[in-house]
Parts: C-alpha cells; structure tokens; sequence
C-alpha cells in the first residue's frame, strides 16, 4: 500500500478534517493528514454555501458548510484569458469556460452543492480549486455525505494503518 | 465456310434442339470454353454506393451449356418489321417491337447484339459467339456476342456512315420538298413505340406506328443554318465547340419506326440527322409541339469525331425521382416481369404496357438503364432502391448472362388493377405490386384469383385494400406516351411524394421467418454481451428442488417498429385448439381481449396494431440463418428459404376492434350468419359459465365442455319500438311507472359510430351486489340458506304476487343504442314447482363440437348467457328440475349464446362496496396479488383480461328488483371457487369441499388401492407466475414431490414422464404447481411474467404444493414483459426457490470501490459513485439495431452505445466501469431530456412516454449527428481525473467530416455526464478472460486498457439518499 493509494481520488473529508490537511513535503501538488502521510489532491464536499465573493471573469470564492466547519472553494472564471490554458485546444477551453460560469451563477448563498476539485493551498490556509459543482435539491444527501465520510474515514484510517503495517 | 473443325449451325436447327446453349468459334482455339465473361456488377454515372455482395447470390447458377466444338451462325440481322403494326412482329412472333431478328434462310428468331455497328443492318454477318435462349412459344432468342462481315474488306471500306432509314425500294416520292430540316446533336431520349390511329386523305383508317427520340441541338450560328452550303458532314466535322443545350422532339414514324432498337442504342450519342419535315403536332387535346419528322428521305448519320458521348449534367440523387442512369447485374425478373431487381436491393419497374422488356434482359445479365427516375421510398420496413421506368427510359444490355435463365415476355394486361398500378407513383407502385403477390400468397386457396385482383370490368379485394391506404397524393393522371415525353417534367414522374407510412402487408409465413431472425440477432446480440462480461451465469437460472433450469426470454416488440400489417382470418385452430390468425402460407397464435360474439371466422381481419411477444429459452445460435429477411422486395416476391426450427414461442397481441388502429375485418369471405335477428324477440334462458375444462390433448378434434349453471329466470324480450331520447338519465327513467315502457326510451347516451361500452360504474356495481353478499354453501338444496333478510324479502315479494314474480328491465343490445323493454321471469322449469319457495339455480355441461369452438373461446368464467328458448330444449322437457344437474347441452350452431351483462340505479349509491375478489364479472377491480418486486420494477404489461365489456345484451334494472334478483342469479360456491386469500392457508379454505372423485371430470380409477386418487380441494387463486418449467426429472421429479404413501399412488396414477413446475407468487408467497404429465393445454402466452387466475387447482392435504388436473382451467390476466430480462434472473431464482420474498437489486452486498479491488472474487456489488471523466465511447445510430426499442435502449431510442468506459469515483478509489447500451446512456444523462421525474428511473423501468415529446434538443442534435457519421468513437487522451482536463479525439466510420460543431456537441454531453450526482452502480470486477476479450475489441480500436481496475456495469441507478443514508447508518453501527 502505497502513500498514493489516494492521489487521484477526490477523497471526502469533512470540514473539519479537511481543514487540518497539510501540504505534503514530498509532493507540491499533495497534501497529507496530520495523522499520517496519505498523499492527497483532489477533494470533493458537499454543503451549504454560506460566503459568495464573485470577480466577473476573474473567479468566484465562496465557501461550503458542512456542519463540521467551512471549506473555502475558489471557482476560476478566467479561462479564456489566462495563459495556463494557451496550450489547450480552445475548443475544450472555451466548453470548460462556459461551464464554470454556469456553476458560478448556481453557486449562490444558502444552495446545498456538492464541490468536487483539487486541493490547494493559498495563504498558508487549505482550499479546494472547483472542477465541477452540483446543486443538490435533496436535504437528505447531507446526511448521506456525512455517514459516506464517516465510513470513508474509516477506509481512510484502514489504508493508512495497512500502510504503516506493511512499512513495518 | 470456314476453315477447319468450325461448323455452321442454322437457327432451325437451334429451334430444333430448344435448348439454352453458348457457343464460339474460337473454341478450338482455346483450352477453356468459351464463356462469355462473367457479370460484374458495376455502377457508373449515379451517386449511389456500389451494393454490398451478398455472399450468396445465385443458389443455383447454371451456366449455359456450351456446344462442345466451334460453331458460328451466319445469316443477316434486320429491323423489325412495323409496316402491319397493329400486328405484332410476325417473324418471331414476338409481341416486342423493339427486337432485332436474325435470320439464316432456315428460320428468323428474335436477336440482340453487343456494341452495334450500324453497317451491320442487312449485310450477312458470321456469327462467332453467341448465346440461345428458347422462348416458351416455341422460338427462340439469339444473343451475338462478336460477328464478323462476311464481306470482303473492300465492300466494307466503301460503307459510309450514312444510313437512309427507309430503304430506296420503298420510297414513295410525295412531298419530298418539305423535308429539308436537319437536326444534330445529342440523343438524349427514345419513347418506346406506340401506335397513333390515323385518317389519311382518302378517309381509310390506318394506324401509324412511331416513337419520339430528344435531341439536344447546338445552337450556334452553323447549327442554326436553315440551309448550311456546306455538305452536313462538312458541317459537322468542321466546327468542333459545339454546346447541345437546346431540346428538340424528332419522331420516328411510319417506316422509320423500325429502326427503334437501333436508335435505343444510339442515346447518349451525338447523331446527326437530314431529310426531316417539320410538323407541329397536337399531343393532347389542347397541346401541340413542333416536332422534326422523318420522312421517307431522312438520313441517321454518326460523326466520327463525336464518336463519345456527349456532355451531360449529372444530377444530384436524392432518392425523389430525380432522372438518371444506372448500371447494374439483373439479379432476379419478378412478376411477370414488371419488377426486375438489380444488384439485389434496386428495383427497377417495368409496368407500363408501352415500355417492353428486352429479352436479354436475363439474369445475371449486365444492363444500363438511361433516364431511369431513382426513388428512395423511404419504407419502413426495408431499405430499397427503386428505378421507375418512365416514357423516355431506354434499357441497353451491357453484356448477356452467362446463365441458362429464361427470358421474359411482356404480358401485362390492361385490367383495372394495371391501370391502376400505374396511376400511381413509383413508390406506391412497388407497395400495391408487393400488395399483389403477397395477397396472391394469403389467400391462395381461400379466395379466388379473381376476387383477390379483380377482372377487366371489376375492382377485386386488393385493389379495395390498396386505395383505402394510398393517400391522394400518389395517384397521377396519365396522359399518353406523346404528351408525357414532350412535356415530361409537368407530368409528375420527377416528383416523388412520400409513401413511407404504407406499411407492408406480409404473409403469416414470412411473419413468422422474421420472427426467428430477430429472435436470433437477439441471441447474437446478447451473446456478445455476456461474452464481454464473460458472465458464466450469463443464461438465467431457476433452481427448483436442487435442479437448475434455464429460464425463458420474453421479448416484445410492436408493430410500429416493424412497419407491417397482417391479414387473416381468426380461427380456433383444429390441431391445437388455440386462436390463431390464419392465412394460406401460415398461421400464428393469437390473444384478442375484446374477442365478442361479432367476430366471425369468416372474415379476413386487417390487424394493423398489435404486439408480438417471442419467449423462448436461450440457445446457441449462430448467423448462418440470418439472411433470409422475410421483408425485402425479393422476399415477398418469390419465397424465402425456411429457417430452422427453433424453441420459440410467438404470439400476437390485438384488440380486434381497435378501430383507430385499423384492427377491423375489411372483408367477408361469405356470408356471416348474424344471429343477431334471434335476439330481437322471444324467450331466453339465463345461465352463467362457472367453469370451462380445457382441452384435452389426446381428444383433439373432438369436445370442448363448459359448466353452466342454468339460472332460474328467463329473459322475455318483445320487439323493440324504441325511440332515442339521449337527454333522459338511466336512473329517471327506471322511476318511471311500469305503464310506461322502457321500450321508449334510451337509457344511455349513445353515439352510433362510437362502440358501445357496458364497463360502466352501474354494470360493475350491480354485478358486485350479486357477488359481494356473503355466500354460503348451499348445495343442490335450494330455499335452505337465504339470509333472513332475504328471506323476509322474498316471503314479503311472494306473498304479495298471487303469481310468479316478474321483473321489468330495460334491454339495451349491442351495437344498437335504442332500448328495448325486457322481463325477467321464472323459467319454465321453476314455475312446475313454483309454491313460493326460492328457485334454484341447475348445473349443466355446455357441449361444444369442433365447429364450435369459437364460441366456447368467447365463454368468460363467470360471465352471463343467454340461451334461446325451444320447446324441446333439455329444460323444457325436464319434469325433474333436478335432473338438468346431470345433463349435457350440446352447442350446435344453431344454438347462438349471447353475453349479458347487468347494471342497475342503485349502484350509483353504492360505488363503494367491496368488490368479492372471484373470477365473476366484476374481478375488474379486484386486487390481484402481485410479486412486490414487480411493483417496484414494472413491467411492460399486456392487459389479457380486458374487462371492456362486449356483452352482447345489457339488461337494467332497477335499484329493488336487482336486489330481488341477486338472491336467485347467485350460485353455488362449489362452482365459483373463492381464490385463496393465504395459500398457506389453503388447507382451511372451506368454499371448496370438492374432491377430485366428486369432480366433474371422472376419472377412470380402481378400487385397487395402488391405484387410489389423490385427494384434496379444489381451489382458485390469482398469482403471478414467475417461472414455468419441464422438471426433466421422470421418476426422480416425482418422487421430490410424492413421498408419502398417498404421494406413491399418485406418481402411478399420473404416470409422470415429464411433469411441469408453475413457480407462482400469490400475496407474496411462493407457491408451486405441478402438472403432472406435462400436457396440459396452457393458454397462449402463459409463462413467466404472466398474472393468471387458477380455477380448480388440487391442494393436497397437507402440503404446500398444488397439482394440476386435467379439469384445472387457467385464465391469463396480464402478460409482463420486462424490458432487460437480464435484470430479473438475481431475484426471481430466490423468489421462486422460496428463500426471498422481495429480493431486488438491493440483494446484492454494498462496497466501496477499493474494498471491490481488493476483492478476489467477481461477484456482483453495488456502490455510489460519480463520473469523472470517461475512457471511451462508442455511439451509433440505433436504427442500425434490430428494433432497439424492444431491446434496452427505451430512454435513448436515436442513440445505441455498443461500449462505454467510464472512470468512476466514489471517494475510496477510481475504476474504470464498462458498460454499453442503456446503463451507458444513463451515465451520460440522455434520459435527462426524456424524463422530468427521474426518480423512479431505473433501467429496467418501464416509463412510457410518447418518442416525440420525449426527445430533447441534445438528443435531436445527437441523433442528427449519429444520422450523419453512423457511428462515432470518443477517446480520451488526456486526464482521466479530472473532467476538464480531458483531451478527447474523435472518430467516425463514414468518409464525411467530424465538424467542430459536432465535436462540441458530444463534448458537451461527455462534460455533462462528468458534472453529474450520485449514482448507485450495480457491477462486477471483470476477470482476465473478460479483459482479454475486451483488449481484443479495443485493439481493434486502436486503444490499450488503462491499468486501472475494470468493473463491468449491470445496472446503474439514481441513488435514493435517504435510502441509502439508512442503509450506511445501519451499516455503520453493526461495524
């Protein structure tokens, strides 16, 4: 068992968890739990929105409450003018594009969403760079997020512990 | 003579020998005969694509037998000859002017040569290959292949291209001056030759003979020359730019017009013509054209230089008529020769009478057809070509057959159908030609030639058919061979409407053939799948007592997706005692609901809505029989080659009077008896149909018997006088006095063209007061068990009538909307012992005898007859009422029964009451017990057991005297079993206290006592089949469930061979029934998925298991066909085998996706995860499928997936999940568009919503873009975790050009499946074997396996968070 066992999975943590994660030394783009050295880099979340701060064309902060704390997400607006997407075909870029300014305008305060994208790190604090939202009209799926993380964390501590296990 | 071994052969001798032969002088000269070169097919100068080899073309290719030395013909080729032309060719006898004739001095025959030389007309020529086909009628047909003069070169140099067309031997010089007009250019058509009635000047009638060839002049300043100075060849050799633009008619007439075949082979070529008089000519009654016409000095010159063709524009095809030419190999000559098909899927329509069909047009020969109209009917049921030959068409043999195939004769007659066939369209054409030979087929030996295709002076049944279907648009009027060739394009020809709405009328037998065929490529189709799953369970299976058996398929599929009608007569068959649609190639078993007393066997039903359900058990199968396709055109025109038996069962599903849909009889064979005139007045006999004994296998042919109960009231009807009075409620008028009758009046607002139905609140509620009261049994001992208040009532009733009690009601028959006044009275029989004790009801068999069967068919169980009173009637001669309980009443056809149904005031205050659940009139509503599963998961259900009343009486009554009559209608409970409420239990049902020796079926037992009968009771019950099958176990079956010592007995008084399990659910418990012997007569339809009701079912003491006797009689409520039978094979097993009661999908165990990965095993799981990217797609345009709405694609109908990889994440891991069709279009949302409620969705739902709301703009544009390229194939180069990292490429099998707009589109929808919720996918970790085949199909892709972990998809679903969010705490909390 590998510390990558969940690099590319967008692995559920609850606020509060999340927020403790750490950039990992090994690896910019990971970030490890304090409780072991998981490499992790996406995440996905579902709450309630409860801050919105839109830059037109630009980006859109905004963060998710979980009941357990909140995660700030950063959507990005501006693909059609940044260079990181130069290279990409601006078909694919302009699709992207238009994509996240339809989830910009769902993303409004007090909307249950379920965030899904990379973990980041900016001003020394944890937060998730949007690759998609989903607007969940079901209040159930909260409590269905909660249970899902709780057995996950429990995968999550089972990894690890085979981990150290097999390190042993 | 020629030198050597070469022998000259005379055409008298050919004659002589009559028989198909090939021969070439060089055949000394070659080791290998000398055969002309074999058909290829090509195509030139048309848009189409070449046709696909059929891998098996000609079953039988014969070639031509070749005379086994060097043989040549010399003689010399002419024109054939139309000075007498009212007559037709009197050399050949051949009827077509168009033929060239060679002769030798012996003998003249009929001819055509390859590559004519002009020069050749009436010189001798040596004929050194050449081919001999026989004619029928007595001469023959000659085919030369290479000639050569017999001349010497001198002779030949000294031939100019100049050719007078009317010999200097016959010229009558008259006006001569007059024909100085030239015409040169192109030939662009020839019409074929006609015949103008003529009056010369001396008044006598001739008639003149001619065709009319276009001509596309130049119009420059030489060609524009009245009087050139030059000499013509001069003139033409001279300037090379010239532009044939400018149309211009020549008519060949007279003496000229035999040159027809000569100038047929001249289209396409630049011709110069001199000596022409110019005329203008009247072509209609008000047209005239100016017109070039030959005169007796007109000269056919042929330039040298413009020895090619002449430029043409080609047209654009689209399929609507456009005027073209084709090239192709004759493949096969169909009726009579007006439909030859080409190349195997292009049919070219000859039926004009006018345009004649060369001899060598032969099969296998290659032929050229110029200004032929190319139609793409767009027929739903097969994909065809048609080439429609049209007055400027010209046919050109590109080279002879080498096969010894017959030539055909032109013989169409001017009957009225042939006028009007070709009043019609191209496309309509080949629908009533289709029409013709199938009806031919249908009915051969039920109805006379001349019925069916009607004579010169009268319309037959086919044409009466045809143009009740044709829509206006397609008939033309014709005017003519002048008029429709000078003005060609206002004619209509080039415009073709729409006929992709006719639907094609197929003969059972071809029905039948298609059957098989889909059934295979279902197999095929499933196979692939299972192969990909490498599922080793992939079958279905049921155990049952330890033994595994396969279950059946069922599949449906409606006639809208076939495009096709079938007619026929409805019939009981005699061999299977089942109703079947007949016809002479055929016959198919079929359910008909609203099968009423108006349906006659003599009838031909057009039945154009139906459904046709195929169950069968999985089998190998392999594509061997797979090209027959019972509905092509060469199908339907000739005969189709059988395909091999199969496990197949196939049946129809119809209303008969579905009148919207055309299910109606549209023609009566003789004459039907309407007993309808019987019913208008007199006595009638009430009884009621308790129980009906199926038919018994070994007296096939012989009875069919029904229980009766002969009710103690008689329904007087008097003549009906009634008048309309459609404003007058039911129940007012029912409050009028008796004084004045009902006759007058019209209890129901009734529109006469709309059917008449009884299923009404009063008929249901009135039923249900005679049903619903507490019954007790009460035997052959009558007035004993009245409830006391009944009783207090009929003492209050009797005591004031000093005579028998009678009860006034209004009549109301079927298909009459005036009520009649009616009386119920006591039936003869009672009144002997009328002393004002209650009357009691009196049991009898109805017997009926192989002729009519058709009315025991329409018998319901618990449905009211009436029977006609006659004198000598069982009943009426009975002194003992109880003696009737013993007899037997014999069905003749002269002893009509007609279905009564009762309504009465009082229900509309009683709407209410609960319905008693027993297989009387009103088990409408009766709740039958249905698998839990099956609600969840619904299933697409045929409703059998349509309670749309058909009764052919309805009688009302009022609110007090109905329930004065329902004390005395009711019936013993002996015969009216109660249905089970617990199975469990049903060993304390007490309603039914018959035993199997106290039955009405006896059987022939001892008193030995290893003989002894089973014992139990007889009940009924509904349930829900779930499976059906063959124990297969003789002796070993039996004793699993004979163990005791009565079970012994009852193995030998069964003798099981063969016996037959009936898994069925009744109020959720699993029950079994056993047939015994394996041959009881089932209904049609009856399997699994079937909601039945069970009439006298053995329960022996003492076990949960029932047997069926040979008296048990089933009743098939509603046929379920669920739409993925994959699906149900995980719960139904258990279901069945007792050890689940509500197992679904949810049985299988819940995972995470690293838990599957860590997993050894393949077993199927279920987890909740979201799309993140995709691996692959495969999208096709579903019409390419074999009716894919009756498969799995019911949510993406445009769109089939064949393979789709999604990477899946649900927080613990990624995999890569295979998956095609329907799970596939879930996972990328298509459904999203069809559906506004997606909570119940699932794949195996049966969500039924109209196409055309349904498809959303996505999906239109999907469709549009599938519809374009076939089929599309998406990979994903770049991320594969994340949605918008993804670096999709796209590729298309067809040669057109993937546009951006197209790539954004499925782009879009590929971001869309990535930007989804949770789904709950239901899979299993694919093995090495399954991954190794799925290489092999990616290989072939150019695509590698991604080293993730590969999950084959089941099933996917929306996830019901709450649902699950209990499911993970119950979880959570036993961790």
């Amino acid at each position: 068992m590998a510390t990558d066992a969940l690099y590319n999975t967008h692995v559920k943590l609850l606020a509060f968890d999340f927020l403790s994660l750490t950039p990992a030394p090994s690896d910019p783009f990971a970030f490890t739990r304090p409780s072991g050295n998981l490499l992790l880099t996406r995440a996905e979340t579902l709450g309630v929105v409860t801050t919105r701060e839109l830059k037109p064309d630009r980006f859109l902060k905004f963060s998710v409450d979980d009941g357990t704390g909140c995660i700030p997400c950063i959507l990005w607006l501006n693909h059609l003018t940044s260079p990181y997407f130069s290279r990409r075909n601006p078909s694919d870029v302009r699709l992207v594009s238009e994509a996240a300014t339809r989830f910009a305008s769902q993303v409004q305060l007090g909307a249950v969403v379920r965030v899904r994208g990379r973990i980041t790190g900016y001003r020394g604090a944890v937060q998730i760079t949007v690759s998609d939202v989903v607007v969940e009209r079901d209040p159930n799926v909260e409590l269905l997020h909660w249970l899902d993380c709780v057995r996950l964390a429990r995968m999550y501590a089972f990894t690890l512990l085979l981990m150290c296990i097999r390190k042993q | 003579m020629e030198e050597g071994s070469v022998k000259v052969i005379t055409i008298s001798d050919l004659l002589r020998r009559s028989r198909p032969l090939t021969a070439a002088s060089s055949l000394s000269l070659s080791s290998t005969p000398s055969i002309p070169p074999k058909p290829h097919t090509f195509n030139q100068n048309h848009n189409f694509t070449s046709p696909t080899q059929n891998p098996n073309p000609n079953p039988n290719p014969k070639t031509l037998t070749s005379l086994n030395h060097p043989t040549v013909l010399i003689g010399s080729l002419t024109l054939p000859s139309h000075q007498n032309l009212s007559t037709s060719n009197p050399t050949s006898r051949c009827p077509n002017t168009s033929c060239f004739s060679f002769s030798d001095g012996s003998s003249t025959v009929c001819c055509d040569i390859l590559d004519l030389d002009i020069r050749v007309i009436g010189r001798k020529i040596k004929v050194v290959a050449w081919n001999f086909i026989p004619l029928k009628c007595g001469g023959g047909f000659l085919e030369i292949i290479s000639w050569r003069f017999l001349e010497t070169s001198g002779v030949l140099s000294s031939c100019s291209n100049v050719f007078p067309l009317v010999s200097e031997s016959l010229i009558e010089s008259k006006d001569s001056h007059k024909a100085r007009y030239s015409v040169f250019g192109g030939l662009e058509s020839v019409s074929p030759v006609s015949v103008v009635p003529c009056v010369s000047s001396s008044s006598v009638s001739t008639n003149v003979c001619g065709f009319l060839a276009q001509v596309l002049v130049c119009e420059c300043k030489v060609c524009s020359m009245k009087k050139s100075k030059m000499p013509l060849q001069d003139q033409i050799e001279g300037k090379d730019g010239h532009w044939f633009t400018k149309p211009v008619i020549v008519y060949f007439c007279g003496l000229a017009s035999s040159w027809h075949p000569v100038i047929v082979k001249l289209v396409g070529s630049v011709v110069s013509l001199s000596g022409l008089k110019r005329k203008l000519v009247f072509i209609g009654e008000k047209d005239s054209e100016l017109m070039y016409i030959t005169s007796e000095k007109t000269t056919l010159c042929l330039p040298k230089l413009f020895d090619g063709r002449f430029p043409v524009s080609k047209t654009r095809i689209k399929g609507k008529g456009e005027c073209e030419t084709y090239t192709g190999t004759v493949t096969g000559i169909y009726m009579q020769g007006m439909v030859v098909e080409l190349d195997r899927e292009v049919m070219l329509l000859l039926t004009d009478s006018l345009i004649a069909l060369p001899h060598s047009f032969r099969i296998g020969a290659i032929v050229s057809m110029r200004n032929v109209h190319f139609v793409n009917p767009k027929f739903c049921w097969t994909k065809v070509l048609i080439l429609g030959a049209c007055h400027k068409t010209s046919f050109i043999v590109k080279c002879f057959s080498p096969f010894a195939t017959g030539c055909f004769r032109n013989s169409q007659s001017q009957s009225i159908l042939g006028k009007f066939i070709n009043s019609l369209s191209f496309s309509a054409r080949l629908w009533v030609l289709l029409l013709v030979s199938s009806f031919r087929k249908k009915f051969a030996s039920i109805l006379t030639e001349k019925e069916v295709l009607g004579t010169n002076h009268k319309e037959g049944l086919l044409q009466t058919y045809a143009t009740s279907w044709l829509p206006p648009s397609v008939f033309r009027s014709r005017h003519g061979v002048f008029r429709e060739y000078c003005k060609h394009d206002s004619c209509g020809c080039g415009n073709e409407p729409n006929c992709g709405q006719l639907k094609l009328v197929v003969p059972i037998s071809h029905f039948i053939s298609h059957c098989k065929e889909i059934w295979i490529r279902m197999l095929l189709e499933w196979e692939t799948d299972s192969n990909l799953l490498d599922d080793p369970d992939k079958n279905s299976h049921l155990s049952c007592e330890g033994l595994s058996n396969t279950r059946s398929i069922k599949r449906i599929v409606h006639s809208g997706d076939m495009g096709v009608v079938l007619l026929g007569s409805v019939k009981i068959s005699s061999c299977s005692g089942r109703l079947q649609l007949i016809d002479a190639t055929g016959n198919i078993d079929v359910i008909i609901p609203d099968l009423s007393s108006d349906w006659s066997i003599d009838r031909i039903y057009e039945v154009n809505n139906f459904s046709l359900v195929m169950e069968g058990k999985p089998e190998r199968v392999d594509s061997l029989g797979l090209h027959t396709e019972p509905f092509l055109c060469r199908n339907i025109f000739s005969s189709i080659p059988l395909i091999r038996e199969m496990k197949l069962a196939n049946y129809l599903f119809f209303h008969l009077e579905d009148t919207k849909s055309r299910n109606f009889p549209f023609h009566v064979g003789v004459k039907n008896k309407e007993n309808f005139e019987e019913l208008q007045s007199g006595r009638f006999h009430l009884l009621l149909v308790t129980h009906k004994y199926p038919e018994q296998q070994k007296f096939q042919g012989a009875s069919m018997f029904a229980e009766v109960f002969f009710l103690p009231w008689d329904l007087l009807l008097v003549d009906k006088d009634g008048h309309k009075c459609p404003t007058k409620l039911f129940s007012d008028l029912l409050k009028e006095p008796m004084e004045q009758p009902y006759a007058s009046r019209n209890y129901q607002e009734c529109v006469p063209s709309k059917r008449y139905k009884i299923d009404h609140p009063w008929n249901r509620d009135l039923i249900s007061i005679f049903s619903s009261a507490e019954y007790e049994l009460c035997g052959h001992k009558p007035c004993c068990s009245t409830s006391s208040s009944t009783r207090s009532y009929w003492e209050q009733k009797s005591s004031s009538l000093s005579s028998p009690p009678e009860i006034p009601c209004v009549v109301t028959r079927k298909g009459q909307c005036q009520a009649s006044s009616g009386i119920l009275c006591w039936s003869k029989a009672n009144l002997k012992v009328y002393s004002g004790c209650k009357p009691s009801a009196q049991k009898t068999l109805l017997e009926f005898n192989s002729e009519n069967f058709w009315k025991y068919e329409l018998l319901r169980i618990g449905g009211y007859y009436i029977i006609k009173h006659h004198k000598e009637d069982i009943l009426c001669t009975t002194q003992d009422p109880d003696d009737v309980s013993c007899g037997k009443v014999n069905i003749t056809s002269r002893t009509p029964l007609w279905s009564l149904s009762f309504s009465s005031d009082e229900s509309l205050q009683n709407t209410n009451r609960p319905h008693r659940p027993t297989d009387s009139l009103d088990s409408t509503n009766e709740a039958v017990s249905k698998c839990p599963s099956e609600n969840e998961r619904p299933l697409l259900n045929l409703n059998v057991d349509s309670r749309v009343s058909h009764s052919d009486l309805h009688v009302h009554l009022s609110s007090n005297d109905a329930s004065f009559l329902k004390e005395d209608i009711e019936v013993p409970d002996e015969c009216l079993v109660k249905p089970s409420v617990s199975v469990k239990e049903s060993a304390k049902i007490s309603s039914c206290k018959e035993t199997m020796r106290s039955g009405s079926v006896h059987y022939s037992g001892t008193s030995d006592l290893e003989y002894q009968l089973p014992e139990g009771n007889l009940i009924s019950f509904h349930g829900s089949v779930v499976d059906v099958h063959n124990s297969g176990c003789s002796s070993s079956g039996a004793n699993l469930w004979c163990k005791s010592h009565v079970d012994v007995s009852c193995t030998k008084f069964f003798q099981v061979k063969n016996s037959v399990c009936i898994h069925v659910l009744v109020d959720h418990h699993p029950v079994k029934i056993v047939d015994a012997q394996g041959k009881h007569s089932y209904p049609i339809g009856f399997g699994p998925n079937v909601t039945a009701t069970f009439h006298r079912v053995l329960d022996l003491r003492g076990r949960n298991e029932l047997i069926l006797t040979p008296t048990s009689f089933i009743v098939i409520k509603s046929i379920g066909v669920s739409y993925d039978q994959r699906g149900e094979k995980h719960d139904n097993g258990l279901i069945a085998s007792g050890q689940c009661n509500l197992a679904s999908l949810d049985t299988y165990p819940s995972a995470l996706i690293s838990e599957i990965l860590q997993c050894s095993n393949c077993k199927p799981v279920q987890f909740h995860c979201r799309v993140v990217a995709i691996y692959i797609l495969v999208l096709e345009d579903s019409r390419k499928v074999v009716y894919p709405q009756s498969r799995f694609h019911s949510w993406s109908p445009v769109v089939n997936i064949p393979l789709a990889a999604f990477v899946l994440d649900d927080g613990s891991s990624s995999c890569c999940c295979w998956t095609n069709s329907d799970n596939a279009a879930i996972l990328l949302k298509l459904h999203e568009e069809f559906l506004h409620d997606n909570h119940t969705l699932s794949t195996t739902g049966s969500k039924i919503i109209r196409e055309d709301e349904a498809r959303g703009p996505t999906v239109r544009q999907l469709d549009k873009v599938l519809q374009k390229h076939g089929r599309v194939s998406v990979k994903n180069y770049g991320s594969l975790f994340d949605s918008s990292a993804q670096d999709l490429i796209f590729s298309t099998t067809s040669d057109t050009i993937f546009s951006s707009s197209d790539e954004d589109l499925l782009k879009v929808v590929i971001l869309n499946a990535c930007f989804s919720t949770f789904w709950t996918v239901f899979g299993t970790r694919m093995n090495s074997n399954a991954i190794g085949k799925l290489e092999k199909q990616l290989m072939e892709m150019e695509m590698k396996m991604h080293p993730m972990q590969n999950i084959w998809v089941r099933e996917v679903q929306y996830t019901n968070p709450l649902t699950e969010a209990r499911k993970m705490a119950q979880e959570l909390l036993n961790r």
